[in-house]
């Protein structure tokens, strides 16, 4: 499954200079001594003390903030994957999270057979285009709305008012009844298996349907399917857009008006949207549409943008808690009322800091950006 | 078969290594049956005193008038062998060369029977081509005694200088007011520690006072045109406002001026007026108005300076003037930019008001200085406690900055923290670096003295600076990778050791000169080892960090290097030119333009509105024959490797039995030497090839191309420098357009394009290149003969239908 | 009584377990495709393992425990309601019957309320679609 040389290549690990900013910049390796992206790679390379079963490589939260500094652009994350999967190979047992409930419905979602009923949530006026062949691709939303209702997390509602939005800008749009995971979590962890399995039932599924198109709000899905999918399987022809750079023209231009919000904001870029698609304005645009909303940034914010902690649902640990902590405390810092978050991992692992730091005063209100969005929508119309 | 024509063969054994595995004596005879051969001589040495004896004997005794030497490479003994010619009365452009040794029997050593077929068939070719050969006179051109140098840094002062001494005019151009470059704003030099303006000001007046030198500071390159020799440069001198001759830099007008301004010199950390001088230093040692930010002009608003000039040599109607010149060479030292680090966000270069840059700091330390030397941080002005230098900054990346190595800012930090513990002994120092590149003479020694004083040297390059509110005081993030542990630093100051790079306007000037720049963007020189300090333009020369980052030691030596180089040619008075020329036929060309698009050299004029036909400056021409591949009128050939010549031996080379035959054109500098080292190396390949030398791949016609097609080739190869080394600068481009526009004709005709190999091969790859001649054999074998026999049928139907519509173009 | 359906019984250690003893000790039978896993308390079975035996192509999951308010270890709110109505609405998202989920609270050495409870539930096997 993994030829790790072939990996070493691709992912310019050789011309690594050894000059350590990568440890410098990386959120895990602030608090975890043991973690040292820039050692990883070292040992793996030159030495004989590596050991493929060294924990450390579990921990990397895969936010590219190395890579954005590297002087030759390594890809450690890739590498860690690389890595990650070798060591599942070889017999490796991943440390999943939440008791593995993601990754069994992951495996049972990639079955051909399998019928979901994932889109009862569907509410009434949300209009659907039957001939469309551009798709909304809604991502594990009704899933984690399941296993983390005990977090107050509604990541649906992004959902819901993603198509809302949709719809009020014209942009005719069709649901997949039998969607699957798209499978970025599972190859993160190093079940490359697992992954192409899932791929291989959504592309079933996507061309049975004629799929042309595909618009997600999700910025895990919104890469696995642009890039991921396209190195795993030979012959996909499909364009996969995100919600968020679809709108943002159109509220630049103001061809559509969203209503007031009047509050302090500041908006927390997502590792993949902002440092892995280079999207850092199309959000922004679509807050500073909202009138009264007046947007500050933390003071790592765009192409510095700290991390939300997320692990795909494995090896979850108090150094990701810290990482979060870090960055709730950023947001703090700068006296936001609300912390805009354009994805439903960090929606969900934000909340699940702000739960264990327990209930306080002045707690910063985590929304999400399209919720805000239609929210503000409802005033106007 | 011209009567007048007599040719001279004469096959050498080269003692067994022709002789070994080719049989010489049948070669001989076989070569006496060829049309107009008068002699066949064989001998076993003849490149030696009694060999070249024999061949002039031979030469008088038939009345011989084309020679053919069957030995080894020409690119080996050409020069040889067309001076003894000579000496027996012929002109040296009568010889022809076939490579019996490198292309046959070195290659060919366990087939006799092959090998001396191949052999006879080589000097078959030869002799076809000799029969064609017309007697050539190398161009001899006059030499303008004077050099022009472009730059005043310490690299074009020392040319200036070398080239003045040596008894030549030079004509010294700086942009800036004054002389001295990036050398005069240092405070001390690597790794003796001397003062960098006390060594350089000395050299700086000789260059004022020399009665060779004509210094023209303040002053840009506005044109260049001509060839080698005959250089003519169009100068502007930028108005000054300040008659130079009379100045006497007393100072008077600048106390008097109301406008001031950041002093560049200074760093920006103090100021200066709009009428100011450079540096108190400065040559030539005279003021100047920064237009720009005076008041005194238009309307007249503003006259205090010429109020206070006793010498009354201030003019604010000044203007612009153009000087034209005449030089033999030229030289480029117009020196180094420097890299800017505000993209990097990170270091908070521009917002951390001391977080620093390497000239910033040289400045600040420097007794010249803002602070008269006295080191103190931007921030509050307090001495700093602890500096940090960080290394690589700019370079060595791909991700913003450069991807070289800057070769001089290991050793400039080295230096600094020498200088700032000689002021400053109780500061804390830490350099964090990747590698500390101590490669020069003295500079190890420099670094242990830096290590011993207690320089901490920290491997690990920061990952973050962040500013302490209210001190300003910094604080630095890195992994200290020795260690493998992340660490802060509080510092006072840092200081970006930042790259060089090429100055953005060097661009403009590059155009101007008809220079290559490498893709670093430095000028790009003829031979990166063994003519280091030449362009590819005959007559033009590098010194200094315009052609690659250096430090000063390495700026002077190849400042002298390229003095003595322009000297040679200075020297000689007058160049002969090789008299491989491209010549247009006047009658047959329509002014179309296209033969000058494709010179690399600019030799070529064209006015396509005129229509007063193509003009070839023969001096600038080197010969590579893209033009005359080019036109499709047939209007332009070239003197030596004439179409007839190289027609000639296509179709001798296929005359019998040409489906076993390969027809491979290999360019003399890349392909051709390729082939020779294949030779030298003894490395065996089927005897099916035909070589046919060009003096580059440019010179290869689509019509020659698809003549051998025509005539039965079943496979043929072009061949040239790899894209990028070709020796006539980019004549290998239209190589490869070529090719491509052939490979879509023979889709057209129904002809494989895989018949058509085309190869980049280089003077170093003899290995690869016998693969390929293995790899042509292979593909040879699978070339049927009813491809051929179309092939023959289908272009020679197209050359009766060319001929026809030809004939009723007008004329 | 279907006796082919492999069904996963997660049964705690205490009450639950005397069940399943109980119904043994009188010779009462149930399908041998019936796998019971042991556990101390139904409290530790999260959602995570209930939907690896989905995974693992069980046919139905039963959830054997004690009666509310007898738990040996004192818990009064178990999370095993919370972690069954996770595993419900985790069926309902993937399409798998809820039925094939069941859980069962009985008194202490209910052995004939848990065969008539367990082949019930095996029962529907045969009929059940997905």
């Amino acid at each position: 499954m993994y030829n790790l040389d072939k990996e070493i290549q691709d992912t310019r690990v050789r011309l690594c200079l050894d000059c350590g900013k990568c440890t410098v910049v990386c959120p895990v390796a602030q608090f975890d001594v043991n973690f040292n992206p820039r050692l990883i790679i070292q040992k793996r390379l030159n030495s004989k003390v590596f050991d493929i079963k060294d924990g450390a490589i579990w921990s990397c939260l895969s936010c590219h903030m190395c890579f954005e500094r590297c002087n030759y652009r390594v890809k450690f994350p890739e590498f860690i994957i690389a890595l990650r999967g070798e060591a599942v190979q070889e017999g490796a047992r991943v440390m999943q999270s939440h008791g593995g409930v993601l990754q069994a419905a992951m495996h049972m979602m990639s079955r051909q057979e399998l019928e979901q009923k994932r889109i009862d949530w569907l509410p009434e006026d949300i209009v659907l285009t039957e001939q469309s062949d551009t798709r909304f691709f809604v991502g594990c939303a009704p899933y984690f709305d399941v296993v983390f209702q005990d977090l107050g997390v509604n990541t649906l509602d992004g959902v819901i008012s993603a198509l809302r939005l949709l719809n009020k800008a014209q942009i005719p749009f069709n649901l997949l009844a039998n969607e699957r995971c798209c499978g970025r979590d599972l190859l993160l962890q190093g079940d490359k298996k697992g992954f192409l399995a899932l791929a291989e039932a959504n592309l079933h599924e996507f061309s049975r349907h004629g799929v042309k198109r595909i618009i997600t709000y999700c910025p895990e899905c919104y890469s696995c399917l642009k890039l991921e999918y396209p190195k795993a399987l030979g012959n996909y022809e499909i364009q996969v857009v995100s919600l968020v750079e679809l709108l943002a023209p159109l509220i630049k231009e103001k061809k559509i008006k969203l209503g007031n919000l009047t509050c302090k904001a500041t908006y927390h870029d997502p590792c993949t949207l902002g440092r892995g698609a280079r999207l850092f304005d199309e959000p922004r645009q679509i807050l500073t549409g909202m009138e009264g909303l007046k947007l500050v940034e933390m003071e790592y914010n765009r192409e510095r943008a700290l991390c939300c902690g997320a692990s795909p649902w494995a090896y979850c640990s108090a150094v990701n808690r810290q990482v979060q902590g870090q960055r709730l405390a950023q947001a703090k810092a700068v006296a936001a009322e609300i912390l805009v978050t354009a994805c439903p991992k960090c929606q969900i692992h934000l909340k699940c800091a702000q739960k264990s730091e327990g209930q306080q005063d002045g707690q910063i209100q985590i929304r999400d950006l399209a919720t805000l969005a239609a929210l503000s929508l409802k005033e106007v119309s | 078969m011209d009567a007048s024509v007599r040719i001279g063969v004469f096959i050498c054994d080269c003692g067994l290594n022709i002789a070994g595995s080719v049989d010489t004596e049948a070669v001989t005879k076989y070569a006496e049956t060829l049309p107009n051969v008068v002699v066949s001589v064989r001998n076993r040495y003849t490149c030696s005193d009694p060999g070249q004896q024999e061949v002039k004997k031979s030469i008088i005794a038939n009345n011989v008038n084309r020679v053919v030497v069957a030995s080894c490479t020409p690119r080996l003994h050409e020069s040889t062998f067309r001076t003894c010619i000579s000496e027996a009365g012929l002109n040296p452009y009568l010889l022809e060369m076939a490579s019996l040794r490198e292309h046959c029997s070195w290659v060919h050593l366990h087939d006799r029977e092959m090998a001396t077929k191949k052999a006879k068939d080589i000097v078959k070719i030869a002799v076809a081509r000799a029969a064609l050969l017309q007697p050539q006179t190398e161009l001899e051109i006059p030499v303008t005694d004077a050099a022009l140098v472009i730059g005043g840094g310490v690299a074009g002062i020392q040319a200036a200088l070398d080239l003045a001494d040596g008894g030549h005019q030079v004509y010294l151009v700086e942009e800036q007011p004054s002389i001295g470059g990036v050398m005069a704003a240092l405070d001390k030099t690597f790794p003796t520690m001397d003062c960098s303006i006390c060594v350089l000001g000395p050299k700086m007046m000789d260059v004022g006072r020399h009665p060779r030198i004509r210094l023209m500071a303040y002053s840009s390159i506005e044109q260049v045109s001509g060839y080698v020799g005959n250089f003519k440069v169009k100068v502007r001198r930028k108005a000054r406002y300040v008659d130079e001759t009379m100045c006497t830099a007393c100072g008077k007008c600048a106390e008097a001026c109301p406008v001031t301004l950041p002093d560049e010199f200074q760093q920006g950390f103090s100021t200066r007026k709009s009428i100011h001088i450079a540096f108190p230093q400065a040559v030539p040692s005279a003021y100047l108005i920064d237009m720009q930010h005076c008041m005194g002009n238009n309307p007249v608003a503003c006259v205090k300076c010429v109020e206070a000039c006793d010498k009354h040599c201030i003019d604010l109607n000044a203007r612009d003037k153009i000087v034209e010149l005449e030089v033999g060479s030229i030289i480029v030292a117009t020196g180094m930019g420097i890299y800017d680090p505000t993209k990097l966000t990170e270091y908070g270069y521009g917002k951390f008001e001391n977080v620093i840059t390497t000239m910033e700091f040289e400045r600040l330390i420097c007794g010249g200085g803002p602070t008269e030397g006295h080191l103190v941080r931007p921030s509050d002005h307090k001495t700093p406690k602890r500096i940090g230098f960080i290394q690589c900054v700019g370079s060595r990346t791909d991700n913003r900055g450069n991807p070289y190595c800057s070769n001089v800012c290991c050793m400039n930090t080295v230096k600094d923290s020498l200088l700032i513990l000689e002021h400053y002994p109780d500061t804390e120092i830490f350099v964090f670096y990747m590698d500390m590149r101590a490669f020069g003479k003295g500079f190890e020694d420099l670094l242990r003295r830096s290590k011993e004083s207690g320089v901490h040297y920290v491997r690990g390059l920061p990952g973050e600076i962040t500013e302490i509110a209210g001190t300003q005081n910094l604080c630095l993030k890195v992994e200290n990778t020795t260690v493998s542990r992340l660490e802060e630093y509080p510092l006072d100051m840092v200081v970006l050791s930042v790259g060089l790079e090429p100055k953005a306007e060097l661009k403009k000037l590059a155009n101007i000169l008809n220079l290559s720049q490498t893709s670093d963007g430095f000028l790009m020189e003829a031979h990166p080892k063994l003519r280091p300090v030449d362009a590819p333009t005959p007559g033009i020369f590098f010194a200094g960090c315009v052609e690659a980052p250096k430090d000063i030691k390495d700026s002077v030596t190849q400042a002298g290097a390229a003095a003595a180089r322009s000297s040679i040619l200075l020297n000689s008075g007058k160049i002969k030119n090789q008299a491989i020329k491209a010549q247009v036929l006047q009658n047959k060309c329509i002014s179309c333009g296209a033969c000058a698009k494709v010179c690399p050299y600019s030799a070529i004029k064209v006015d396509i509105k005129a229509k007063t036909g193509a003009q070839i400056t023969a001096a600038a021409c080197a010969g590579c024959g893209t033009c005359a591949a080019e036109c499709r009128f047939g209007a332009i050939t070239m003197q030596h490797f004439s179409d007839e010549q190289i027609i000639s031996m296509i179709s001798t080379a296929l005359s019998e039995d040409p489906e076993t035959k390969i027809i491979s054109f290999l360019c003399n500098w890349c392909s051709y030497a390729g082939g020779d080292l294949a030779g030298t190396s003894r490395l065996q390949y089927p005897p099916n090839n035909r070589f046919i030398r060009t003096m580059c791949s440019g010179r290869v016609s689509e019509e020659f191309v698809m003549y051998a097609f025509e005539k039965g080739a079943p496979i043929v190869l072009v061949s040239g420098c790899h894209i990028g080394d070709c020796h006539y600068i980019s004549a290998n481009q239209q190589t490869k357009k070529r090719v491509e526009r052939l490979w879509e004709r023979m889709k057209k005709l129904g002809i494989r394009p895989e018949r058509l190999q085309l190869e980049w091969i280089s003077a170093a790859e003899g290995p690869r290149f016998a693969e390929i001649m293995r790899g042509l054999e292979e593909k040879r074998q699978k070339v049927t003969q009813e491809e051929i026999d179309y092939t023959r049928k289908v272009l020679a139907e197209q050359r009766i239908a060319k001929k026809a519509s030809q004939k009723q173009m007008p004329e | 009584m279907n006796d082919s359906a492999v069904i996963v019984v997660f049964v705690c250690n205490w009450d639950g377990l005397s069940c399943i003893e109980a119904a043994a000790q009188k010779r009462l039978t149930f399908p041998s495709s019936v796998k019971i896993i042991r556990v101390s308390c139904l409290s530790r079975i999260h959602t995570g393992l209930i939907m690896k035996a989905f995974e693992l192509k069980a046919e139905g999951v039963m959830l054997l425990g004690c009666d509310t308010h007898n738990c040996h270890f004192g818990i009064e709110e178990s999370l095993i309601d919370v972690n069954y109505r996770k595993a419900l609405g985790m069926m309902r998202l993937l399409g798998i019957n809820e039925n094939r989920l069941s859980l069962v609270r009985l008194s202490h050495g209910d052995g004939a309320g848990f065969i008539k409870q367990i082949t019930d539930f095996a029962d529907q096997f045969s009929e059940i679609p997905t």
